[in-house]
């Protein structure tokens, strides 16, 4: 579990994260929702542990995360960055085994986590294929496999549905959603709200860098806060018991 | 019948070893005499003082084994500073090392100390490296980036090119300049066992550095983000490689002056050997690199040129036009 108290953060004088102060138990999928510049993608690294705030603390399970031993932290926290490289044209496979670094290397225990997670995010049948061979789509699917190959409790993920269709966006949500029922702790950056509020158990919406609302999809995707943070009015319609939120005009 | 399975990566890495200990070996048999090389042996291990024992053990052993250790370290450094850089055109050279190696021995001709004691060029060349590596170390330590790090070695290496030049300007006599030029060019002719070990005890240590760096390498082909969040400390991977480098190209390059290419084309034709993970380049690279060198001061001597051409030479004419090819391929996929 992570803890953040009153986070503060400037990149080259310029206030990027203004007191963020967050508590993000396991067993949750959290939507990190807000509009481009708002400060998710930062606030995800500085949880990841890869930048110092300069102000606050970044607790995992009580211990402030610059102080976590490296190889640990990396089996506690996997993170996926929004457009990460992948250089050298590997194959599938030994880009999805990347994740297997922080671990003690044991080839039966790599080659199952490296099976499951192909299997987890259905690109099995890609795993002989080089990476530069995919679509976009696929590669994204790659590369959080690559990620899930950590087998981490913790997984920050930066818009991990960006690049997909409709059908691999349901069920890498899907998939996200299943791992924090079983007890991980997931946050997403989404911009798709209602994915967002169909598939979160939460939602922290961030403004201009600070949280302008944190809690249940209902609670934080009210007309006011949606129009205050991404400047746009919303349609809301039912169906079948649930209730998605259409951007509808800019305001 | 059995079935042509693909060699697992060690077996690969086994068999380019391999090559470049026969290479090693063929290269003690070729030279301007004729020797009978089982003989020489036989005569060195009997103690008798034969002129085919001498000749194989002061000069043909000292050649051979320079050219695979050169080759080596050249190799392991272009893959480490390719891996590093995630840039195929890398080379050991891009960090500045072996262009303030080659000033530090140039230094040396110039003040005249060559014909005072022995070991003034390689050790020039060693303090040269070093230098280099301070300046790079301090930088890097401060937590510069890998691309500031590259402009600071462009820096040095301008800056240690235009040093060498002005010595070559105001040499005392044409001779020391030609000198000069011809020890830039790059040669494993004349050089003595002492030479060897002086070039190998820093060696060893600096492919020790850069041989293990290879998990840390394989987790940057995804990023530098990515390969923090795997647990990667790069401040710390830099400092190492930078020290790897001086220690096996800067020491290599003070004994036998300038061998270009060979750490620029080794890593590329390791990758379709060995796989094109950073960390199963490394050590190919290194063998193909030896074998590289080795062939290539196989060939200089097999050559009917008078003089001897050198060895610098030699791999940038097989190198360039490499080069070439390399760019035209680049050209396709970006």
């Amino acid at each position: 579990m992570i803890v953040t108290g009153h986070l503060r953060l400037s990149l080259k004088g310029v206030p990027v994260l203004r007191g963020i102060d967050l508590s993000l138990p396991r067993g949750q999928l959290v939507g990190l929702i807000g509009c481009n510049g708002a400060g998710k993608s930062t606030l995800l690294r500085v949880l990841a542990g890869l930048v110092p705030a300069d102000e606050g603390t970044v607790l995992v399970d009580g211990q402030p995360v610059g102080t976590i031993d490296p190889k640990e932290r990396a089996r506690l926290i996997a993170y996926l960055p929004q457009t990460g490289p992948a250089h050298w044209n590997l194959s599938v496979e030994a880009l999805v085994r990347l994740g297997r670094l922080p671990h003690f290397a044991n080839p039966r225990r790599d080659g199952d986590a490296v099976a499951r997670a192909l299997d987890a995010t259905a690109t099995a049948h890609l795993r002989g294929r080089d990476v530069d061979t995919l679509s976009g789509g696929e590669r994204m699917r790659v590369l959080l496999a690559r990620a899930l190959a950590v087998e981490a409790p913790v997984l920050l993920a930066d818009e991990p549905i960006a690049a997909l269709d409709p059908r691999q966006q349901l069920l890498v949500l899907g998939l996200l959603r299943r791992m924090a029922e079983a007890g991980g702790l997931i946050v997403a950056v989404l911009h798709d709200l209602s994915l967002a509020s169909r598939f979160c158990d939460r939602l922290v919406l961030l403004n201009r860098g600070a949280i302008l609302a944190d809690g249940p999809c209902g609670a934080v995707l009210t007309d006011a806060n949606i129009a205050a943070a991404y400047g746009v009015s919303a349609v809301r319609v039912d169906h079948a018991g649930e209730r998605f939120i259409l951007p509808w005009r800019p305001v | 019948m059995s079935t042509l399975r693909p060699l697992t990566h060690r077996q690969t890495v086994a068999a380019l070893a391999m090559v470049a200990a026969l290479l090693t070996a063929l290269s003690m048999a070729v030279g301007e005499t004729r020797l009978d090389v089982f003989a020489a042996a036989a005569d060195f291990v009997h103690g008798r003082d034969s002129l085919a024992s001498l000749i194989l053990v002061e000069l043909r052993l000292p050649r051979a084994l320079l050219g695979a250790a050169t080759g080596f370290g050249l190799g392991l450094a272009g893959a480490a500073m390719q891996g590093l850089l995630r840039n195929p055109l890398a080379e050991p050279g891009v960090m500045g090392i072996s262009g303030a190696a080659a000033l530090g021995a140039v230094v040396m001709f110039y003040a005249g100390l060559t014909g005072v004691f022995a070991f003034a060029l390689p050790l020039g060349g060693m303090a040269g490296a070093a230098a280099a590596s301070v300046i790079l170390f301090a930088l890097a330590g401060r937590g510069l980036g890998t691309m500031a790090l590259v402009l600071a070695g462009v820096a040095i290496n301008s800056l240690a090119g235009a040093l060498t030049s002005l010595a070559l300007n105001l040499s005392p006599n044409p001779y020391a300049a030609l000198e000069i030029v011809f020890w830039l060019m790059g040669s494993l002719a004349d050089r003595s066992l002492a030479d060897i070990a002086l070039a190998l005890v820093p060696a060893a240590p600096g492919w020790w550095l850069l041989l293990t760096a290879g998990r840390a390498l394989d987790a940057l082909s995804l990023g530098e983000d990515v390969a923090q969040s795997l647990g990667f400390n790069l401040r710390w991977l830099r400092i190492r490689l930078i020290l790897g480098t001086a220690l096996a190209v800067g020491s290599a390059v003070a004994v036998t002056g300038m061998i270009g290419f060979v750490g620029l084309v080794a890593p590329h034709l390791a990758r379709p050997l060995a796989g094109r993970e950073p960390g199963r380049v490394l050590p190919a690279a290194g063998f193909v690199g030896a074998i590289l060198t080795l062939g290539a001061d196989i060939l200089l001597r097999l050559l009917p040129t008078q003089p001897e051409l050198n060895l610098g030479v030699v791999t940038a004419l097989v190198g360039a036009p490499f080069l070439f090819l390399l760019l035209r391929r680049l050209r396709g996929e970006a």
